[in-house]
Parts: structure tokens; sequence; C-alpha cells
């Protein structure tokens, strides 16, 4: 009918109506062209995935449908610098321009830099970035400043039509992470990693080595279970084994160059590790790693004094011990690495164990060739749950895992949003997650960390998988909402923790005055920023008081205990 | 208090109002003399009759006149730029960017510019870039001391280093260079003015914030006032008028 209505209105709507159908026939064209080339993405690229290759084939024609309203737009996205996010921006973008026609510039660049970006957008109101792929380290931030969209809002009303139908929200590992205390998910985990412990497997395996361990300290050469443990294996290899295979060799690794990324070692895990926070899942209630005390979603003070435990006897102690076994375990190289140059050492096979290494440098350290690998592509070394401080207690984090994640800001305009929220899908779904799994070896989905490709790949890993697999992956957790404002308040960290490292200031000292700015930091930012759960600081109250209260912050313990091992298949065992 | 109230709308919305209004409260400055650095990099910083000038130099001028400071500006080579900032008293440097090495070494104002990095390709020999691995096979130029340069380097690309930015359209023309990797606002400005047609870049590939740093004995809370003036700039449209004529495109 409607064609003769139009064959019969003249000769402009004859122009019309070939414009029409060239259009349509042009659009038929190109969808078919776009539909092609996903299936050459999935044949070339996508093998591995948890989807068939129809269900593949399915979600990304759901892609192209969904992008059509944006194509030919150009968006700016940045992460840090990872293998993963190489990947992202070198592979994933590209599929994503071909497939959608949407083009992406994917910028990596330092996690500083990043969250720096990220303050600049959100206080001067400047759209440098259309979404960023932000640790959730800044969860308590972007709930208390509402300048980030939440997504489970976005989801449920203007970003409906966009959202995947398959994106399977359940199937994300690390939501807790990116979940505020008003229930909203703010980001959504685009990658993961966690610290655990990191040790040669092959050296703690050696008849003469456990011998010799056992006769000097009394117990076995294995997976230590607490820091007086590793402490007792940093002294053994660095001071009693100090050659192996012909090379100098060290019972500790770590880095300690003046720079932001010394900040993030002790904020990131150091002080949960000694047991300085509250008991409580994924982070500590009322005090979290970072030693400020909430009081339902307030702030109220970091300082002992005011009932928070960053200057506490188990700060003091964390920090004690980080400096002291730098200087006596661990090569003299370590003094002046940073995050990034530190990470690939254990790689040169002079490191015997190192309590605190980021498993995204698992694949870094897993290249054929390397000392620490086999020549059957196994490693020498193992993962392992990082050993505890004498004041952590059951129930608390163990150590920190990373979930960088897909962050968007409301004063980004609304179609480049929504343009990058398609984005942001592609590179966390099913049809593509997987092969980026085993890239980077950053897992965000539980189907994927079961799937068979897994399982082929786990013996190559030395325990990443098994560790993946486990309930402790629950127990490693990011930054807290404690943290108000996560990139005025790190700051304080390495500039305060490097007096003590350089000798300046005595530990003590140090903390004192780092627990004090941190109080002056929530103070100032209370008044001077809109946000909402805004820090209240506590009245002043004597240490005493507080440290014979229940729980954090706690009182002096004793700080070598004996030491304790268990064997590599417990200490898996244990994270069930 | 619980949430629920917390949350509510209406508070939500006072509490910016009273949150925006402590943002931008006057504030009492310390009568600190500044002296401020700057180097040659046009357009964004230009010796006009032996004085600096130019939209970065617009910005921060704007910038020290609304926080109530007295202050100098001089020009000199960026590396004693850098050095006199960090070694004397009341200095600070200005166009930098602020990056995980440098910054332990001052304190920071920022961005006094926000610029997009571009490679361009010949005119008459253009070369289609999808994403940054795609430069793998080229020589791409750039300038000494350029931080992008670097950045492109620590990919593993090829850099072919000249010692002003200005040089690389001759060596683009001269095909001794295969991309030239320039800020937009100084590109498009260099091409102008050497009447050298250019194309749009084959590729946006990095966004960088430009600083002022000053060192490290400058008084915090003053760092703290330049910051709250600088942002308010952006937030009442000021610096978007002062970079207008000079927009990258995106």
């Amino acid at each position: 009918m409607i064609w003769k209505r139009l064959a019969g209105a003249g000769t402009r709507s004859s122009a019309l109506l070939i414009a029409l159908l060239m259009s349509v026939v042009v659009g038929a064209d190109e969808a078919q062209d776009r539909v092609a080339t996903a299936k050459k993405w999935i044949e070339q690229e996508f093998r591995v995935s948890t989807l068939s290759p129809e269900e593949q084939l399915k979600e990304l024609q759901w892609f192209i449908k969904a992008a059509e309203p944006y194509r030919g737009m150009t968006i700016h996205v940045v992460s840090e610098r990872i293998d993963t996010h190489w990947y992202e921006a070198s592979t994933l973008a590209r599929a994503f321009r071909e497939i959608t026609g949407i083009n992406v510039v994917h910028e990596l660049t330092g996690e500083d830099d990043l969250v720096k970006k990220l303050q600049v957008q959100m206080e001067t109101g400047q759209n440098l970035y259309d979404a960023y792929i932000n640790d959730s380290d800044l969860i308590g931030t972007h709930y208390r400043y509402q300048e980030v969209l939440p997504l489970s809002d976005y989801i449920l009303a203007e970003g409906a039509d966009i959202t995947l139908p398959t994106l399977d929200l359940d199937d994300f590992i690390g939501l807790s992470f990116v979940t505020a205390p008003d229930g909203k998910l703010y980001q959504l985990p685009d990658q993961q990693f966690a610290n655990l412990y990191w040790y040669r497997h092959d050296w703690f395996s050696r008849p003469d080595l456990k011998k010799q361990f056992k006769r000097r300290f009394g117990y076995e050469l294995d997976v230590p279970r607490n820091w007086s443990a590793y402490e007792d294996i940093a002294d053994f290899f660095t001071n009693h084994v100090k050659n192996l295979d012909g090379q100098r060799v060290y019972g500790h690794m770590d880095y300690a160059r003046v720079d932001p990324s010394l900040g993030w070692r002790m904020s990131d895990a150091w002080l949960s590790m000694a047991g300085a926070g509250d008991t409580g899942l994924p982070n500590g209630f009322p005090v979290d790693e970072w030693g400020i005390r909430v009081i339902g979603c307030q702030p109220v003070g970091a300082s002992v004094e005011r009932g928070g435990a960053l200057n506490g006897p188990a700060a003091i102690y964390a920090v004690n011990r980080f400096i002291d076994w730098l200087d006596q375990y661990a090569p003299p190289e370590a003094r002046s690495l940073n995050f990034t140059e530190a990470g690939e050492w254990v790689g040169k096979g002079q490191i015997a164990q190192q309590i605190f290494w980021y498993t995204a440098f698992t694949a870094a350290v897993s290249k054929p060739g390397l000392p620490v690998m086999n020549p059957d592509g196994t490693p020498k070394w193992r993962i392992a749950p990082s050993p505890h401080g004498a004041y952590w207690d059951e129930g608390m984090k163990l150590g920190y895992q990373d979930a960088g994640s897909w962050t968007l800001m409301k004063n980004t305009p609304p179609k480049r949003r929504d343009a990058a929220w398609l984005y942001a899908q592609f590179t966390v779904s099913k049809t593509v997650s997987l092969q980026k799994t085993l890239k980077g070896l950053t897992p965000i989905r539980n189907s994927d960390l079961m799937s068979d490709a897994m399982s082929k790949k786990a013996p190559y890993l030395g325990g990443f998988v098994e560790f993946y697999r486990s309930r402790s992956r629950d127990i490693w957790t990011p930054t807290g909402t404690n943290v108000p404002n996560y990139p005025r308040l790190s700051v304080l960290w390495w500039k305060h923790v490097s007096l003590a490292l350089v000798g300046k200031l005595t530990t003590v000292q140090a903390m004192n005055s780092l627990a004090n700015a941190m109080d002056d930091e929530l103070s100032y930012i209370a008044s001077r920023h809109s946000m909402i759960c805004k820090p209240v600081l506590n009245e002043l109250k004597s240490q005493e008081y507080w440290l014979q209260q229940p729980g954090a912050p706690k009182a002096k313990r004793d700080e070598k205990p004996p030491g304790e091992t268990w064997t590599y298949e417990e200490a898996i065992r244990a994270w069930d | 208090m619980g949430l629920k109230l917390w949350f509510n709308p209406v508070n939500w919305q006072l509490l910016r109002l009273v949150g925006l209004f402590l943002f931008f409260i006057p504030f009492q400055v310390n009568a600190e003399r500044l002296s401020l650095v700057t180097f040659l990099e046009r357009p964004l910083v230009e010796n006009v009759d032996g004085k600096p000038a130019g939209v970065v130099v617009d910005v921060v001028s704007e910038m020290m006149r609304r926080a109530g400071m007295d202050y100098n500006i001089q020009l000199v080579p960026p590396k004693r730029a850098l050095m006199v900032a960090q070694r004397t008293q009341h200095h600070c440097v200005f166009p930098i960017e602020r990056s995980q090495e440098r910054e332990v070494f001052f304190h920071w104002v920022r961005p006094v510019l926000i610029s997009r990095h571009g490679l361009y390709s010949a005119p008459d020999r253009p070369i289609r870039l999808q994403t940054l691995s795609d430069v793998q096979p080229y020589v791409i130029g750039s300038f000494l001391g350029s931080g992008v340069g670097e950045y492109l380097e620590s990919f593993g690309y090829t850099l072919d280093y000249a010692s002003r930015n200005e040089l690389n359209i001759a060596k683009l023309q001269k095909r001794r260079i295969d991309l030239w990797a320039s800020d937009v606002l100084s590109a498009t400005y260099l091409a102008r003015e050497n009447n050298v047609k250019l194309n749009d870049p084959e590729l946006i590939f990095f966004t960088t914030v430009r600083a002022m740093a000053c060192n490290l004995d400058t008084d915090a809370t003053l760092i703290d006032h330049l910051q709250v003036v600088l942002t308010g700039m952006y937030r009442d449209g000021t610096v978007d008028k002062l970079t207008k004529s000079a927009q990258a495109p995106r």
C-alpha cells in the first residue's frame, strides 16, 4: 500500500522513494558488512569464549544495532598502563570500530596521571574523557561527590536501551568493590588484580635448604603463615644462604623510591596485612586499612586520638617492618625502584620471596626463557596467601585487590557517554572477556574463571587460577568507602612515610604527622567541598582511651610470635 | 544519621549550594610575591617584545590577578625554568606536564592548559591510523624535551627528535619523518605560520594536563587558594573564552 501511495505522488516523491530505497539497500548492505566483520573477529580473535560462536554473533549483532545512532563518532577513554588495557587499546578498540562504526581513542597512562585527570574533570567540569577505567579505590569518593553516574540507575533509565541484555552483572566477581553504601553500583569492573605472596617453590622444595632452615629456626621452610616466619625466611636467604647456583640471592623484595607509588605500597594493604583495621568484608568497619574510622557513612578521624588507627601500634609496626625488611633483606636496588620497575624484578631469579606482589605482573614473569621458568613452560614460583601480621584477626581482609572499573561522569555530554558505555560493555562482554583474561590475566567474570580454557592454563600460572576460583578472592579487597576523597588523601601517604624511610623522622613521628595531616585534610574537604556523608571529626581523646576500646585501634601486642609455616597445598586449601 | 536522610534530593540540592558557596568564598592571601618562569612554546607561550605572551600566559595572569597575588613572569630556557622553580623559594614554572616522576619535586596548580596531542602525516602522503599500535612501522617526529615524545618512545616506537617543534613541518615535507606528534594547538599554529596546509590529525592519541609547578617551600595554603581560583575560572567559562580561538578539534 505505501509503495502505491508514494509512487503516485509525482516526480518529487519518486525521487524521495528512490532515495529511501537506496538508503534501505545501502543500510542493509552496511549492516551485512558489519555482521560479516563481526564473524571475522569471532573466527580470528575471539576464538576462546564461554559463548558459542552463534551466541557471540548474536551478542555482536546487538552491538551493531545499538551503535547505529552513534556511528561515526570518536570517543576518548583512558586507563592505566597494563597488559590488559594495551590489549583493549590496540585490539578491542579496533574490533569495536570495525563492528560498530564508533571510533575509540583508548589512551594509556600512569595510574597517578589517570586519577589526576579524573580529578580535573570532576573539579573543572571539562570533558577530558568520555569514560575512565578507574580503580574501585575511589568508590568512597564517587558516591560522596555524586559526580559519577550511578550505573545501576543509568541502566534502568536513560541507558536501558543501550545496556547489553547479556551483560549478566551477577557474573562479575568484583561487584561488591564498586557498590557504595547507598546500595548503588557506581562502576563496572574491567580488570582485577591482587597482591599475593610470591615465592620460589623450587628453592623452598630443596632438601638441603629445608634441612638448614629447620636446624636454624626449628620449623619447616615453607609458605609463611605469619610475619615472623616471613622475616625468618628473609633472614635465611639474604644472610645465611646468600648465594645459590652461582648468584647472590635475597629473601625479600620491595620498592621504595620516593614517589606516589610508595604511598600505594602502604595504602594498598600493608597496614591491613599487619592488622591495623577492624574485621569486616570487603573492608573493616568502623575502621578500615587506611585507619579512618566512620560513624555510619561519615568519617570521624584517622588519628588514634579521634578513634582512628593510622598512628596506632599496628600501623607503626607495619611501617617499621616495611623499612627494616627493606634495609636488612632486600637487594640494594629496591630503594630506588617504583611500582612499575619493581613488578618484574622477581623474574631475574635472585629473589626467594616477596610478601606483597601484584598478580598483574604474572604474564611478565611467566615468559619462556626467564630464570624463574621451567623448560616445559611451568613456573618455578608459586603464589599463595600473604602472611598476616601480629595484629591481624580472623574476619579481616588479608590483602589488596584492585578492580579497575569503567566510570562514567555525569558532566560528560549524554551522547558521548552513551557511546562510551557501549565500548565499555564490549570490553567486558562474554564474546571477548575470556580471550582478554587469557591475554592479561586480570579476570573479572566467574564464567571465565570456571572455563576449561582456564583449567588448561592453571598449571602454568603458579596458583593464580586456584586463588581466583577460591573464596579468597573476596578477602583481598580494594580501598574501602571510609576514604572520602582518594586523590587528595592518597598523596599524604608517600609524603609522610618517606620522611621515616629517609630517616628525617622516626616511624612514630612520621605516622603521627601522617595521622594529623589526614585529620586536617578530612576537616578541610568537609568545610570546602560539596558532598554527602561528609567527614565530621570526633572530639580529641587520649590514646589510652581509644586503645582500651574493642577493635581498632588495637593496643600493642607481641610483635614477634613464633614463626608458623604451612605447605603450599595447605595454603591453597585455606582459600576454600 | 541514616543514609535515607542524606540521600534526600532536597537536602542534596541544599548541600550542593552550600558547598559551592563555601568553595568560592574569599580568601585572605598571604602577601608572598611569586616569581613565575616560563619558556617559549608557541603559541602557548610567545616572546612579544621581550615579554612572555600567549594563551597560557593569559590564563596564569588572570589567575594571579583574581587571587590578588603580586607576581612577575620571566622567559627562560625550558631546562633552566624547571631547575629554577625546583631550587628557588617563591618560584613557579609553567606550563609543564605533571607526571609521577616530577610529582615529588613541586607543589602543583592545574590545569593551566588541557592539550590534545595528534599524529600528523604529510598532506601528500596520508597514513591511516586506527589505534596507536598502527604506528609501529613509522618514524615519528617530536622535539627534545617533549613528554609526548618520551611517552611514544616508552611503547617502543621509533622517534626522531628535532631541537624545536616547528622543524618537524619541514622534516615531514622532506619525508625525513612519516608522522609528526604534536599538540593540536601548536600544530595548527605552526602549519599556518609556515603556509603548510596540514590535514586533520590521523589520530588524536593523548591528552595532557599542563600545570604550574611551584617550589616546595611555597605556602601550601597559597597553592590551595590558587587552585580554587583556577578551578573557578574553568567553572565560569573564563578559560574557555581565553583559549577559544585556538580550541583543539575533537
